[in-house]
Order: structure tokens, then sequence, then C-alpha cells
């Protein structure tokens, strides 16, 4: 082919433009049908109440398709207006008030060092018999103590500070896994596992005057029997001996 | 006719005399494009009822145009095209060129323009990608800008700048093989 014959680009588009007009029109049935869904299609959206604008026509209808494009953002707008408003006002009050806020921050802080180390020292002077939610009831006389021991501790236990001793004092007799036993069973020290877990009594029946002391159904306690201090029972056996 | 603001006012509150005055005015042109896209005429007039139907149903949203009612109407048609090209498709070259060929006005005389329009209108549906074809359609028959074009078809101006040069070139290279061929 050879170049004298190429078209020009001016050529191609005037022809672009004499082929517009030989396109065929929109046939008149055709475009009636659809004209006619059309404005039903428009008619049932207005009647809905949903089309922009509502009744009124161009007069009234049409100021208020204005913003029509942007109908959320005014909404968005004020609401960030109302955010922004509110935080400016909470910061404003925080700085008015700055020296009220500093002093019931400061007494806040106070009381609670005070509490703090008021419960500090209750818990380093008396047994931990003041946090159960049972009154301390009256036991019978044990041969050799002259006063119940939740009135006073024994003097051996007050002399240990260290809390796990407290904890694992049974002053009351009962029957406590103490943190030993505990931890064999949760080191697998134990010959077999009877499932219990850290914290859990065994699953054998109570024995009388074990459980609840308040029960009037648990058979009489029996006289409590001199048992040795905790301390000697929660020693282990050397294993070099 | 009113400008167009005030007639975009009017279609987005609804107003019948709107509605009826802009579907009078851009639904045969868009038949029309749709045509030249190479679109059949049962699909063309099923398409134009679409593109009105969205643009009622956007108006019920709150949406649609802001400015260029005829640029959305435009773009509304080549999208839908364009999505129902890739789902079925089914507008192959041949399909095109024979529905480009029963659309064309019949010749009333046989005469060289005719069969030069004839051979164009092939060429376009058969050498040219759509893409091609859509920017040679909306610049040279439906007289858009540059701008508006690349609005329509979604792409940037100069993107339809080279899409209009490979085009034209294709038309000139392909009527040059018809003139010499003959």
């Amino acid at each position: 082919m050879s170049t004298e014959k190429l078209m020009k680009p001016e050529e191609i588009i005037n022809l672009l433009s004499k082929l517009k007009d030989e396109t065929p029109g929109y046939p008149a049935e055709m475009l009636a049908g659809r004209k006619a869904a059309f404005l039903k299609q428009a008619v049932n959206i207005k009647i809905d109440g949903k089309g922009q604008g509502g009744e009124g026509g161009q007069q009234g209808g049409g100021s208020s398709a204005v913003s029509g494009g942007g109908a959320a953002s005014p909404g968005v707008f004020l609401q960030a207006l109302v955010g922004i408003s509110i935080v400016a006002a909470m910061l404003s009050s925080a700085y008015m008030f700055r020296d009220q806020i500093v002093n019931v921050l400061q007494e806040t802080e106070v009381v609670a060092q005070q509490e703090s180390s008021q419960s500090s020292q209750q818990d380093a002077s008396q047994p931990p018999i003041a946090s159960t939610p049972f009154a301390p009831q009256t036991t019978p006389a044990i041969p050799g103590l002259s006063a119940p021991v939740f009135a006073d501790p024994p003097s051996e236990i007050v002399g240990t500070e260290t809390p796990e001793e407290l904890d694992n004092t049974n002053l009351t007799g009962d029957l406590v896994v103490n943190e030993t036993q505990a931890v064999e069973i949760t080191s697998g020290k134990t010959k077999s596992n009877n499932g219990l877990h850290l914290g859990q009594t065994p699953g054998t029946p109570a024995a009388p005057g074990q459980g609840n002391p308040g029960n009037p159904n648990q058979p009489e306690k029996p006289a409590k029997t001199e048992k040795p201090p905790k301390t000697e029972k929660t020693q282990k056996p050397k294993p070099n001996k | 006719m009113k400008d167009e603001s005030a007639l975009l006012k009017a279609v987005k509150s609804l107003d019948q005399d709107a509605l009826t005055s802009i579907f009078d005015e851009y639904a045969p042109a868009i038949f029309k494009y749709l045509l030249r896209l190479g679109v059949g005429s049962q699909e063309a007039d099923q398409i134009t009822g679409d593109v009105f139907a969205r643009l009622l149903e956007k108006i019920k949203e709150g949406k649609g145009p802001r400015k260029n009612l005829r640029a959305y109407l435009f773009q509304t048609a080549y999208h839908i095209v364009v999505d129902e090209a890739r789902e079925r498709q089914r507008i192959t070259m041949l399909d095109v060129a024979d529905t480009v060929k029963q659309e064309s006005k019949p010749v009333q005389s046989i005469t060289e323009d005719n069969l030069l329009l004839e051979k164009l209108s092939q060429t376009m549906a058969s050498e040219l990608t759509e893409e091609q074809r859509a920017v040679i359609v909306l610049r040279f028959q439906e007289e858009f800008s540059l701008k508006e074009t690349a609005e329509i078809i979604g792409k940037n101006v100069n993107a339809v700048k080279a899409l209009q040069n490979r085009g034209i070139n294709r038309l000139r290279e392909a009527m040059s093989r018809y003139n010499g061929g003959e």
C-alpha cells in the first residue's frame, strides 16, 4: 500500500460526522413505551415521598433539590460540629476547674494511701479471721489454751510475718490443704492424682466437726485435740536424711 | 430550553414537565449512541430505559448528576454497555458488524459516499477496540469534549487522546486498504 492512498485524519473525521446523520432514529413505538414507563416510575417514587423536593414543582421543589447532591453532608457537618463543641466545653471546664480537680485527685490519692497502709498493718498484726464472712463462734475451751484462738493469735504465729505461714495457719482446726500439699499436687509429686487442685479440699465425706460450723444438721464436733503447730506440719523431710 | 442548572433542579424535584423534557431530548440521542457503539436496536431500547430508570433511582437516593446531565446519561449508558458486554461476552465483532449493517439506513442511491460510510461503520465495528470505538463516537459523532469523554469512559484526558489517535489511525489504514482494494 502506498502512502499516497492513506486517508488524512480530517477525511476520516469528516466521514464520521457524515455517518452520524446516517444513524437511524428511535422508533416511535419504542420511544413512547419507554417514556410512559419512565414517567410512571417517577410518579411512583414521588408518591412514596422519597423524591427530593416533593410537591411544588419547579418553584418549591427546585429550591430544596439544590442541595440534593450533598444531602448527607449537612447532617455530617452538624454532627461533627456538636462533637467538637462538646469536647471544647469539656476541655474549657477542665481548665477552669483545674485547681479543684487537682485537689480532689490529691485527696483521693492520700485516702488510698492511708487505706492501703492501714490494711497492711492489719494484715501483719492480725490473722485472716476478720476477713471470713462468718461471725466468730465460741469454741470449746481447749486445754492448754487460755483464750479462743480467733481472739488472740497464738504467740508462735504472731512472730512469723510471712504471709504464707499466716495463710496456712489452721486456727479453727478445720481440714485445709496447706501450701506444701498443694504444691505437691500441682507439681505431680503425689503418687496418684486424686483430682484435687490448688485450693480444693478433698472430696471425702465431711467428718464430724468439719464443714460449716453453723450447720445444725452436722454431727456435734468432738472435743478438739491439740495439734502440732502448722509450721511443723508443713516441714518436709529433708532428702539428705 | 431552560438552562442546565434549572433543569437539573426540576429533575431532582421529580417535576413531570422536566422529566418529560429530558427524556424527549436525551433518549433518542442515547439510543443513537448505543447503535453507533454497535448495540442492536432491541438492546439499545432496553438500555435506554435502564439509563433513565437508574437516573430516577439515583435521585431517589439523593444522588445523581450535579452539573452535566447529558454527560451523566451517556456515562450511564456506556457503563451499562460495558457491563453487559463483559457479562455476556456476546457482542462479538461479527455480530456488531451485522447489527451496524442492519441498522444502517437503506442505501437510497449507490454512491461512492454511501459505500464509504458503510465501509466506515463496518470498520469501526470490526477494527476498533471497545474503548477506541467509544472515544471515536463520543468525540466525533456525539461531539463531547476531551474532558467530557474522559469522564464518560472513566479515563484521563491523555488516555482519551491516545485512544482517539490510535482509533483514527486504524480507521485510516482500514479505509486506505479498502480504497486500494477497489
